[in-house]
């Protein structure tokens, strides 16, 4: 009895999934280039040094100099102080995004996964919605919602929940087999509390790397639906809308354009490769050696 | 005295096929009955059958009366007051029938608040308690760990404290020893004899394991292909058993004492349920087989001993050919 306690003290530890994370350079990497994306979201109003809705018509389609670091628009609105304001509508955008497709999704997959009969006309739904390009439903439903950032969220949110269901529902199906499952019935669990306590904590892993992606995804897409003209309405500014703003300029002023388009790809790759990584390390089939 | 549990003629059909078959068996109060059998042979299914636990499209028929209810014909919310609460079950698999998210004072705590509605440090202290009584040192701390963080013995006694935890009447045991290494079977098995003395409870231990079973149990059923093939009280049955699958089964047991080379061994295998033979379904791999023996499926029949066996030999028969 003693001797059992104490081998069982004495094994060695596996490093936790936090140090695991940290080792992984693409996590690393990742969380550095999201970081500072996010850093630089939060503190927008401090940092931006213009005024980003402020038209400045003496200075309009300015090249980026010593006060206007990345140029002006067309009505001369400083382009680094709307790209920074414009990350925080693009993270926000995101985030509601992320919320909104992990819960609807972790919902709809547990429920699809742990009932039988429900799993058929739930599917048959997420199927139908993914039948469609993802991009187009989400800039059809926008612009038949009207353009707003949260109708914006709302469209994303419709287009990216299959997937993510379906993700859930893979992992609830492996889940509910388990013998820990069988173990809670045996003591006396209801549904209920066996779907929600036993086996969606242990079937949402997958979610976690899913929503890396889809906030990248959504980050890509508010700016395609601002793009043309769907996204959140001006003057407000979201990396999409600033692209917008400098389609007709592309010759004569590729700023106004370009370095939005650099912000979005930087924070897009940060996603991608926080996702990447944190897949190869919660994946208990990946061995992952510390690159 | 009155069974706590009997069971009528039950079956359970997967499709066209029994996986068991018109079982009938009852369990006093505090004795332990040892379903026996090889893999393939039906136990664990009824153990499930029992609890009403068998996945679908499994189909459960005949009749379990458990302290004067018929479990078969409750609904699914009295059946949830009862599983966990009168009539509890170990698993086989310690290693995995423990929720690794959560710790073992938790997964303790789930029953305890579902059926004595204990939760928040009442909880906790019972679970301490059961923990203790299960013999796991050092219980005050233990209740805080994870699965993870426990041996093989130390889950299994951590399942056989939730099973506890509600006091349980009858506990079915499926295989509680075979995923554990020999020295802690002993030590669960021990575990198991002191419980069942110490609280009263009747218990179920299903084992393909007859060393487990001779010192354990009070009356032993012997299962072969979906039906019981032999059962009485323990000892008797070891003595002399009347079936000649039994007879195997102990003849295959190796012995300390004896220097042979090789160990007796029943030829061939359980027949699959779709592929049954006609009659004596243990005919095939019988030693004694005769003709009449594929005739037809022969009754459990009384035996000297308090004892009954389902074979042609002491039904009395008188052979023809």
């Amino acid at each position: 009895m003693a001797a059992e306690a104490a081998v069982a003290d004495a094994a060695p530890r596996a490093p936790s999934v936090l140090a695991r994370a940290l080792a992984h350079r693409g996590v690393l990497i990742g969380l550095v280039l999201f970081g500072s994306v996010v850093m630089v979201a939060l503190s927008a109003d401090w940092i931006a040094p213009h005024d980003p809705v402020r038209n400045n018509f003496r200075y309009r389609l300015g090249a980026p100099n010593d006060v206007f670091w990345l140029g002006t628009d067309r009505f001369g609105r400083d382009v680094l102080s709307r790209i920074i304001h414009g990350t925080r509508v693009s993270l926000r955008i995101g985030l509601m995004v992320v919320a909104a497709t992990g819960i609807l999704g972790a919902l709809i997959g547990a429920v699809a996964g742990y009932f039988r009969a429900l799993d058929g006309p739930l599917m048959r739904v997420m199927d139908g919605l993914m039948a469609f390009p993802g991009i187009l439903l989400a800039i059809s439903l926008a612009a038949a919602l009207g353009p707003s950032e949260t109708n914006a969220a709302i469209a994303l949110t419709v287009a990216y929940t299959p997937r993510t269901a379906r993700i859930v529902r893979a992992s609830v199906l492996v889940v509910r087999e388990l013998d820990y499952v069988e173990a809670a019935r045996a003591l006396g669990a209801g549904h209920a509390h066996i779907l929600f306590r036993h086996i969606l904590p242990n079937a949402l892993t997958p979610l976690v790397v899913q929503s890396t992606y889809v906030f990248a995804l959504a980050i890509l897409a508010e700016a395609v639906l601002s793009f043309i003209g769907v996204g959140p309405p001006p003057p407000s500014p979201s990396l999409g809308g600033v692209i917008a703003d400098g389609r007709d300029y592309m010759l004569e002023a590729p700023w106004i354009s370009l370095f939005p388009g650099l912000a979005i790809a930087v924070t897009v790759l940060g996603l991608n490769l926080l996702g990447d990584g944190l897949r190869d390390v919660l994946d208990p089939r990946m061995k992952v050696e510390p690159r | 005295m009155t069974a706590l549990l009997s069971v009528e003629g039950l079956t359970v059909r997967f499709g066209r096929f029994n996986v068991v078959e018109d079982l009938s068996f009852s369990v006093s109060p505090g004795e332990v009955l040892a379903i026996v059998g090889e893999s393939g042979s039906g136990k664990s299914m009824t153990a499930l059958a029992l609890m009403r636990l068998v996945p679908p499209p499994g189909v459960v028929s005949g009749r379990v009366v458990f302290e004067g209810a018929d479990l078969l014909s409750l609904s699914e919310r009295q059946m949830r007051d009862v599983r966990g609460g009168a009539m509890a079950m170990v698993f086989q698999e310690p290693m995995t029938s423990l929720n690794p998210v959560f710790t073992v004072g938790r997964q303790i705590g789930e029953a305890l608040a579902w059926h004595r509605g204990l939760s928040g440090s009442a909880a906790r202290a019972e679970a301490v308690r059961l923990l203790g009584l299960v013999e796991i040192p050092n219980a005050a701390a233990r209740v805080s760990e994870y699965p993870h963080q426990l041996s093989g013995g130390m889950r299994q006694r951590v399942m056989i404290a939730m099973a506890l935890a509600c006091r349980p009447r009858l506990l079915i045991a499926d295989e509680p020893t075979t995923a554990l290494d020999a020295t802690v079977q002993a030590q669960i098995l021990d575990l198991l004899r002191r419980l069942r003395a110490e609280l009263g409870m009747a218990v179920i231990l299903i084992t393909h394991d007859l060393g487990v079973v001779s010192d354990f149990a009070d009356r032993v059923a012997v299962m072969y292909a979906a039906r019981i093939v032999e059962t009485g009280p323990a000892e008797a049955l070891f003595k002399a058993p009347a079936h000649p699958y039994t007879e195997g089964l102990l003849a295959s047991l190796p012995r300390l004492a004896e220097t042979a080379d090789r160990l007796a061994a029943i030829p061939g295998q359980v027949p699959p349920p779709f592929a049954l033979p006609p009659g004596c379904r243990f005919a095939p791999r019988c030693a004694h087989a005769k003709a009449p023996c594929s005739a037809a499926l022969p009754p459990l029949a009384p035996v000297a001993g308090g004892r009954a066996a389902a074979c042609i030999r002491h039904a009395g028969y008188v052979v023809a050919a």
